[in-house]
């Protein structure tokens, strides 16, 4: 069964603030990447086999049970772009739930090409953010703030 | 098994030269015992060397930690702590010697009615597994174990749960079979395969480095404990020559309050940012506008449709198509194809609760947009977080004022602190290093999870030569069904635990609603992710109570400043819990922590072992006249009282100057 799963790289990027209270589990980690991926539209398949990362869960953790399906929706949304799907495109919109949706999947909803494609933005996600800031965050207090703007600098059309 | 501890004695050492009886008057252990010891008659490094004493621990103590535990100015070659237990009842004793000369510690055994007196840390081998660090610190407990229960990244509550539940028993099955693999493919027939003993070569490698890992994890976990003791200790007696000089005396106690405030705010403000981030739409408009459009393009498109895939599935069993034509192999077939595109009833509902989700977390509520609350509240965490900085800031500024003034002390002091910073930094970076994830090409190895990914790489390798591989996979059948069995019970009793021990926090913190939501690694509190220190500890004990309880081992409860961070409702609560949860209770305390912990724990247990050491000094040689006529001992270094009387009236003034 297709798992969550976080770059080697990023775990050792985030190692400081991992440490902190705040940071609950790897997951909140995960989510920093994938809103990242989302918001950017960057996803990245080269590290999300083998070494490059690791699986550590397949299910969402209590924390972001209520977003669940708000992350699929922004899948598939960000997917359609990927893709250059038309909204108004109802064969290929029905399409792409099909391809990312498997309601029978009772840990997360996704099938494995779903997976797939969350892993590649968590993983995208995880370039833009370390591309944008000069170091590895140290403060969790002052990542949450430049996190949110960075955020916000992706959504923004240059 | 029961497991009490009948007292301890030191000889040589910094602690002062004194012996501890904990047994009563029956010679059976007291079922609560106080020590009452002044700031600075060696609590906490009477605790190190009680868990040292019984862990084997300063086996692999290096020369400067040997040393380290030298009474100044003592010139003799060698000190010795003993600590005395009673296994079910028969006497086993340890005893530590410590050679300041060569820097090395030596062990003695004494196990009456087996064994006798064996040179070396000895215990018989149902004992050997109570007396590791990891175990002994469940029930020789300190505050910062406490905040560990509650760190996510580390599995302390689970830990305890293995331990004192004996889940770990399955973990030695497991290991035992993992062992038995091991030797039969190293025993099997002739070893042709010129492979063979590569692998061989191989595993032995991975197993020394795991050893080797392991050594320096534990080596590495004691240098920060040494360090951060040093840390908190330079760090108050900066702060106190900061509140004691008169040119800073005000501005000092003015920065701290502002500091703890700064930091309390700052916790409060990052924990409610963090919550609010995990919500998507708070972290930006854009993302809750385009799953807004989302929906309303599958409303236009009419996603899902009311034909399901199912209708096409029916639809073909059936003589006719729903346009009247015959339903040829034809016509199933292409109707088979096509209705693949379509979604089927599952597929639907995830798509309609999508929508509804959408729904819900978009329409407005009459407050404020999420991401216009999270900016609010990231606002709030600068501010808090500037605030710290000034804060800081000014501290550091008074350091240095006091410092150009001329105070060398303070100096060295600062610089000390650097030192030891500097090293806890280098430490943690090796403890997390061996328990991050390496990477496969690293030579050598520093990650253990690394490495027991080799080694069953390795070791599947090796059954496929040795013709094992049946063996193989039936060691990771057993291995699998054990450690499946370890986690059901583990889930069963965390729910239990949950239960058990918020029934308790009930009644100790009655006017605190404060709940365990669940345990997962580690404790969890309910809607909320920080806890103040005497909230974090009285949870943790009640949770370690609960678990000790439970469990159907006794070990005796040994504690330092028991009630010190805790407030006085929440103190006489946990102390009339106390001699019910455990069947022994051993507190290290100063006099502060009396009032209202001691008479309620007194009534609660019946009698209470009341003990009162301070170290003979200039300043508190005139105590000596004022002792009482019985129950008193008197070492070169320490005086011991056993008297209730004078246990309650050891005045505050009294202790300060002790």
């Amino acid at each position: 069964m297709a798992m969550f799963r976080l770059r080697t790289d990023a775990e050792a990027w985030f190692s400081e603030i991992e440490k902190t209270q705040h940071v609950r589990s790897k997951f909140d980690l995960y989510y920093f990447c994938l809103m990242a991926g989302f918001a950017s539209g960057r996803s990245s398949e080269t590290h999300i086999t083998g070494a490059g990362s690791k699986e550590f869960i397949d299910y969402f953790i209590d924390d972001y049970k209520s977003a669940s399906t708000l992350l699929i929706g922004l899948l598939v949304i960000a997917e359609m772009k990927y893709k250059g799907i038309d909204v108004t495109e109802k064969t290929s919109v029905r399409g792409l739930f099909k391809d990312i949706v498997d309601a029978k999947n009772g840990n997360n909803q996704l099938t494995e090409h779903g997976m797939k494609r969350m892993n590649a933005y968590a993983s995208g996600g995880f370039e833009y953010l370390a591309q944008k800031r000069d170091t590895k965050p140290y403060s969790i207090e002052e990542f949450l703030r430049d996190y949110v703007a960075l955020i916000g600098d992706a959504l923004t059309p240059a | 098994m029961r497991i009490d501890l009948a007292g301890w004695s030191s000889s040589g050492l910094r602690t002062p030269d004194i012996e501890i009886d904990l047994l009563d008057r029956n010679g059976e252990p007291a079922k609560v015992a106080l020590i009452q010891m002044p700031n600075g008659t060696g609590k906490t490094t009477t605790l190190e060397l009680i868990k040292a004493t019984l862990s084997n621990e300063a086996a692999s103590w290096t020369p400067d930690q040997v040393r380290r535990l030298r009474r100044r100015h003592d010139t003799r070659a060698e000190g010795q702590f003993i600590v005395k237990l009673l296994v079910n009842g028969r006497p086993l004793t340890f005893e530590l010697t410590l050679d300041f000369e060569n820097g090395v510690a030596r062990y003695r055994t004494t196990n009456v009615g087996s064994g006798g007196i064996v040179t070396g840390w000895a215990p018989s081998p149902e004992v050997h597994q109570f007396l590791s660090p990891e175990f002994l610190r469940l029930f020789i407990f300190d505050g910062e174990f406490a905040d560990e229960l509650f760190d996510p990244k580390k599995a302390e509550a689970d830990r305890a749960i293995d331990a004192l539940c004996q889940l770990y028993l399955l973990g030695e099955v497991s290991q035992f079979a993992e062992e038995e693999w091991e030797r039969r493919s190293k025993a099997s027939g002739p070893k042709t395969d010129s492979g063979l003993q590569r692998y061989l070569n191989e595993q032995t490698a991975l197993i020394k480095r795991r050893d080797e890992l392991q050594k320096m994890d534990s080596h590495a976990s004691r240098e920060i404990g040494i360090h951060s003791k040093e840390i908190a200790d330079l760090e108050a007696k900066i702060n106190q020559r900061l509140a004691s000089m008169k040119s800073t005396q005000a501005e000092h106690a003015t920065a701290l309050n502002a500091l703890g405030e700064a930091e309390r705010d700052l916790l409060a403000a990052t924990s409610a940012a963090m919550t609010a981030i995990r919500m998507p739409l708070a972290m930006n408009a854009a993302f809750g506008a385009s799953l807004v459009e989302l929906k309303e393009n599958l409303d236009l498109l009419r996603l899902p449709e009311n034909t399901s895939a199912q209708f096409f599935e029916e639809l073909i069993n059936e003589a006719e198509c729903i346009c009247g034509r015959e339903m040829t192999s034809g016509a199933r077939h292409e109707i088979t194809t096509r209705s693949k595109r379509y979604l089927d009833a599952d597929e639907s509902g995830t798509i309609n609760a999508l929508k509804s989700d959408i729904d819900k977390f978009t329409a407005s509520q009459g407050e404020d947009a999420p991401d216009e609350k999270l900016a609010v509240q990231l606002r709030s965490l600068g501010v808090a977080r500037r605030a710290q900085h000034k804060a800081e800031q000014l501290v550091r500024t008074l350091k240095q004022q006091l410092i150009d003034e001329g105070d060398e002390q303070l100096k060295a002091w600062e610089a000390a602190l650097d030192e030891h910073k500097s090293k806890h930094a280098e430490f943690r970076a090796v403890i997390d290093s061996i328990a991050g994830e390496g990477h496969p090409d690293d030579k050598p190895i520093f990650s253990l999870k690394l490495i027991e990914r080799k080694l069953k790489e390795v070791s599947a390798k090796i059954a496929e030569i040795t013709e094992t591989v049946t063996l193989r996979k039936q060691t990771d059948i057993l291995k699998d069904i054990l450690f499946r069995a370890a986690t059901i019970a583990r889930g069963q009793i965390r729910d239990e635990l949950v239960v058990e021990a918020n029934q308790r926090i009930k009644e100790i913190l009655i006017n605190d609603p404060l709940e365990i939501s669940k345990i997962d690694r580690s404790l969890r509190l309910a809607g909320q992710d920080g806890a103040s220190v005497g909230q974090t500890l009285s949870v943790g004990y009640t949770f370690l109570m609960s678990v000790l309880n439970r469990g159907n081992n006794n070990f005796p409860l040994v504690v330092d400043s028991p009630a010190n961070p805790i407030d006085g409702d929440v103190r006489e609560n946990i102390a009339a819990l106390i001699p019910s949860l455990c069947t022994q209770f051993v507190g290290f305390t100063i006099n502060t922590e009396r009032p209202g912990f001691v008479l309620p724990l007194e009534k609660a247990a019946g009698t209470v072992k009341f003990l009162t050491m301070f170290r003979k000094t200039d300043g508190t040689a005139r105590l000596l006249p004022g002792l009482p006529v019985t129950g008193v001992v008197q070492t070169e270094s320490a005086v011991l009282v056993e008297d209730r009387d004078y246990f309650m009236s050891f005045g505050l003034k009294d202790e300060k100057e002790a």
